[in-house]
Formats: C-alpha cells, sequence, structure tokens
C-alpha cells in the first residue's frame, strides 16, 4: 500500500504548557480520507501544524509521498492544498485578486478550475474578503486548495461553524476529490457525522496520543457497543473490551467484534455504534 | 516570491491610497508657512508616510492568519522574508516619488532650495528606513497587535539615533551640526546599515517562529 502521508513518534511539547504530543503515527494511504478526531485541545491543530512545519516538532518523522518536507521543498508544498479554522488570505483581497497572488505561487496554478469552483460555491469575484461570511471564506479556502493540483488536502475543522447545507455541498466536493486514486485529504472535525459520511479511516486522538486508528466501515459495522447490566459486565473477559463507561443503569462496552461478541456473551444486546459514541467510550470510558 | 509581492501589494493598498492622500495634503502647508525649512520637513514627512502606515496591513495578514496559511504555500520562510523587505522599498520609493509633487511645485514657483531638498530627503529616509528596520523584526517576534505603538517609538529611536550620531560626530568636531548634511548622510547610512541587520534578524526569527 502507498501512502500520501505517514506520521511516525511526531512529539511535541511547549515550553509554557503541559501539553504534549506523544508520539503520535498514522498513515493515510492513496485514495483515502482519513477523519482525524478528539476534544478541544486533545492535538489535533498541534499535529497538523507539526506535520506542516508551521511549528517545530521535537521528534518523529512525516513523510509526504514517501519524502520527507524541509522547508526548501517547495515542490512538495506545491502537492498540497490546506484549510486552516480561520480566514486564511488578508482580507482586503478579493478572490478576483486572491487568482493573481496564487497564480504567482504555484506552478500549476489553473485560473479557470479556480473560477469554476467559485461559480459552483456562488462566490462572488470582485468582494473583499473580509466582507464574505464564514461559510464563504471557507469555500474560498477549499477553492484554492482544489486549484493547484494537490494531491493531499489537510483540512483543519474547515467544516466547523457551517449549516448543514454548505456542509453537505463541501462534503461532496471531497468525495470527488478522491475519486482519483492519487488523492487524499486528512480532514480534522468535530463534527462526527460528516466522517461517517465520507471519510475511509478514523484516527482517535486524546490528550495528545492517537488512542486508535480504524477502517470507518470497521468501526461502523463490525464494532459494537454492548449495553450490560452490572452481573452481565461482571462476566465479560476484560480481553475482549476496548473500553467500558458505567451509566445510570448498565454499562456501555466497547467491542471490535460485534458478533464474535453475541456469540460469546449470549443474552448482551449490542449495538452498532456511531463514531460519536465509539469516540465518547474511548475518551470518556475506563478500560 | 511574485506571488508574495502581489499579495503584500494588495494588503497594502489601502494604505497605500491614504499616504498618497496625506502626502499630497501636505503639499498645501506652503499656503500657511513658507521657507526651504518647512519645504525639507515637507519632504520628509512625505517620504516617512508610507512607511508609517505599514502596521495596519501587518495587522490584518496577522489577524486573517495568512502569516502562518502561507508557511504551508511553495515558498520558503526566507522568501517571505525577502518579500517583506522588498515590500518595505516599494514603500519607501512611493514616498520618494509622492515628494516629487514639492519638489514641481517649488520649482514652478520659484522656490526650490537645492540643499534643503537633500536635507529633507535625508532625514524622511533616515526616519522611514529606521523605523522599518526596528519595528518588523519586533512585530515578528511580538505580534502585530501594538504596530502602532512600535512604530511611534521607532520613529522617536530613530531621532534618538540621529541624536547619538551627532553627538559623536560633535566629539571629533565641534562644527558639527545636528541638522547638517554630515550628521545627515552618516545618519542614513547608521539607517541602511540598520536595514540590513533587520532584515538578518527577521530572517533569522521568521527560520525558527511558530505559528
Amino acid at each position: 500500500m502507498t501512502y500520501s502521508l505517514e506520521i511516525k513518534n511526531l512529539t511535541k511539547t511547549y515550553a509554557d504548557s503541559a501539553f504534549r504530543l506523544d508520539n503520535v503515527s498514522f498513515a493515510i494511504p492513496r485514495g483515502t480520507i482519513m477523519g482525524f478526531v478528539g476534544e478541544n485541545g486533545a492535538g489535533k491543530t498541534t499535529t497538523m501544524n507539526a506535520i506542516l512545519n508551521t511549528v517545530k516538532r521535537d521528534g518523529g518523522s512525516v513523510t509526504f509521498f514517501g519524502r520527507e518536507m524541509e522547508d526548501q521543498d517547495t515542490d512538495l508544498r506545491e502537492q498540497l492544498g490546506v484549510v486552516f479554522d480561520a480566514v486564511n488570505f488578508s482580507g482586503v483581497l478579493t478572490p478576483s485578486k486572491l487568482s493573481r497572488v496564487m497564480a504567482g505561487v504555484y506552478r500549476r496554478w489553473d485560473p479557470d478550475m479556480y473560477l469554476s469552483s467559485l461559480t459552483r460555491f456562488g462566490i462572488p469575484l470582485n468582494v473583499k474578503i473580509k466582507q464574505l461570511s464564514r461559510g464563504m471564506t471557507m469555500k474560498l479556502a477549499l477553492a484554492v486548495a482544489l486549484s493547484h493540483g494537490a494531491k493531499l488536502l489537510i483540512l483543519d475543522e474547515a467544516t466547523a461553524g457551517l449549516d448543514p447545507i454548505v456542509r453537505d455541498e463541501i462534503l461532496d466536493v471531497f468525495l470527488e476529490f478522491v475519486e482519483d486514486d492519487s488523492r487524499s485529504i486528512l480532514m480534522s472535525s468535530h463534527i462526527t457525522s460528516d466522517l461517517e459520511k465520507i471519510a475511509d479511516y478514523i484516527t482517535f486522538i486524546h490528550r495528545g496520543k492517537v488512542i486508535l486508528t480504524e477502517s470507518k466501515d470497521k468501526l461502523i459495522y463490525e464494532y459494537g457497543i454492548a449495553r450490560c447490566k452490572a452481573g452481565q459486565f461482571q462476566d465479560i473477559d476484560p480481553a475482549d473490551r476496548l473500553a467500558y463507561r458505567k451509566r445510570d443503569y448498565q454499562i456501555d462496552v466497547l467491542v471490535e467484534d460485534r458478533k464474535a461478541f453475541e456469540r460469546k456473551y449470549a443474552g448482551i444486546i449490542v449495538d452498532r455504534g456511531t463514531i460519536d459514541e465509539i469516540m465518547l467510550l474511548l475518551i470518556k470510558g475506563d478500560q | 516570491m511574485k506571488g508574495l509581492l502581489i499579495n503584500n501589494y494588495y494588503s497594502m493598498q489601502d494604505n497605500i491610497k491614504l499616504s498618497f492622500g496625506i502626502a499630497l495634503a501636505v503639499v498645501l502647508i506652503p499656503l500657511f508657512a513658507s521657507g526651504s525649512k518647512v519645504m525639507s520637513m515637507i519632504i520628509a514627512v512625505q517620504t516617512f508616510v508610507f512607511a508609517s502606515n505599514m502596521g495596519t496591513s501587518l495587522q490584518m495578514d496577522e489577524t486573517s492568519k495568512w502569516n502562518k496559511w502561507e508557511l504551508t504555500l511553495p515558498v520558503t520562510r526566507t522568501a517571505v522574508i525577502n518579500a517583506k523587505y522588498i515590500s518595505f522599498i516599494f514603500l519607501i520609493t512611493m514616498g520618494l516619488a509622492s515628494s516629487l509633487v514639492t519638489l514641481l511645485l517649488h520649482g514652478f514657483i520659484g522656490e526650490l532650495d537645492v540643499n534643503a531638498v537633500i536635507d529633507g530627503y535625508l532625514f524622511g529616509l533616515q526616519l522611514a528606513i529606521t523605523s522599518i528596520a526596528i519595528v518588523y523584526p519586533l512585530i515578528l517576534k511580538l505580534g502585530a497587535e501594538k504596530s502602532d505603538v512600535l512604530l511611534l517609538t521607532a520613529a522617536g529611536l530613530s531621532i534618538g539615533l540621529k541624536m547619538v550620531i551627532w553627538y559623536i560626530l560633535y566629539m571629533f568636531n565641534n562644527d558639527i551640526n545636528f541638522n547638517g548634511r554630515t550628521v545627515g548622510i552618516v545618519s542614513t547610512l547608521a539607517a541602511l546599515l540598520l536595514f540590513a541587520v533587520s532584515y538578518l534578524i527577521s530572517a533569522r526569527i521568521q527560520r525558527h517562529k511558530e505559528f
């Protein structure tokens, strides 16, 4: 399997904070979308910053298309499209002027593709960026990311704060992007329902540590959440549970193989879990 | 780097327009006060005013997080700094160009004092170059939020630098005048040196800066 992005043992500490990225490792196969989820402050943005060299990493390796990216490796950055959870561009620019800026930056800048993305997203050409809504600004950033032949999109909370209609439009664009098997997306999001729709893999991060990377289909169709009474819980072999959480009248247990668990523990109901429920159990549950 | 230069120009465009407005407005001062000292001061103001407006566009870039985002572009960190300093030189050149109006006006009414013109340019250049040289590395290190205060302080420091240079020269020659040509030339040369040092410091800060 070839990977667009491979992160191995990434570490990062800050002098004025107790937070640290602790040996973060995961990889994104070509042609896939990786969802990157975790609570606020879990380390998603720090990981992305360390991947993109906007902060210096303390250790570990990050390879894009098999190569480490140093500051001088501008050819690698030609292949990246990045959207941060911010305006990203100077507010006094218009989308039209932005195209002239990007034409002077990217060798493969495609003004026609950019124009067609702007039209598709309904973004006016000659309005100052500071006058655009947040949704429009994010779509503008996406139009830029899609218009220079990028092979990997890195999106930090790109759909946060957007209404469901705009989000749905954007998710469709992401799916179209990875129709070409050489392209991939790393997308952090709080909105796990978005990731359920489009992601191929999900990486969970908690307190700076990756706690699970798994195929989304496996999470939804093979993993399960057993709803146990206290007595039933006592009978479960600890090796058969990934995490558990005590609730008012039952204990939810995250299991890796729902069907095998049902066969082994007759009488315990095992539901399919949503990404949200699985994340809650992994993060707030005990092991 | 071409794209970065275009971006810097667009970011500064509104300020350039405002600066042109101020530069043209001060041309009217001779209607109320005349003399070669006034003309000299007008030229200095016109040369400096473009540089004095750089803070607003830097603030805007910081608010939008462009400074962070541009690092994901296919440009090196050094290219970012190169583009900034080329843009500053462009700003100072705009200031020099706008002051031509004053020369034309005074030439037209026959009151063009060449010595006052040279002194005005030397003072304006020294003020503009020193201010930028001091402020930009500080903004890079501390953030653009207080850029206006920093710029005022830097303008004060650049006058302080001129005083220090005058004092040093005065120790060797009692005839040296604070407003004289020698102090003007040495101060401007010192400003150019400071600009070069400022570039090196900014490039170093940028290489290690985390966004």
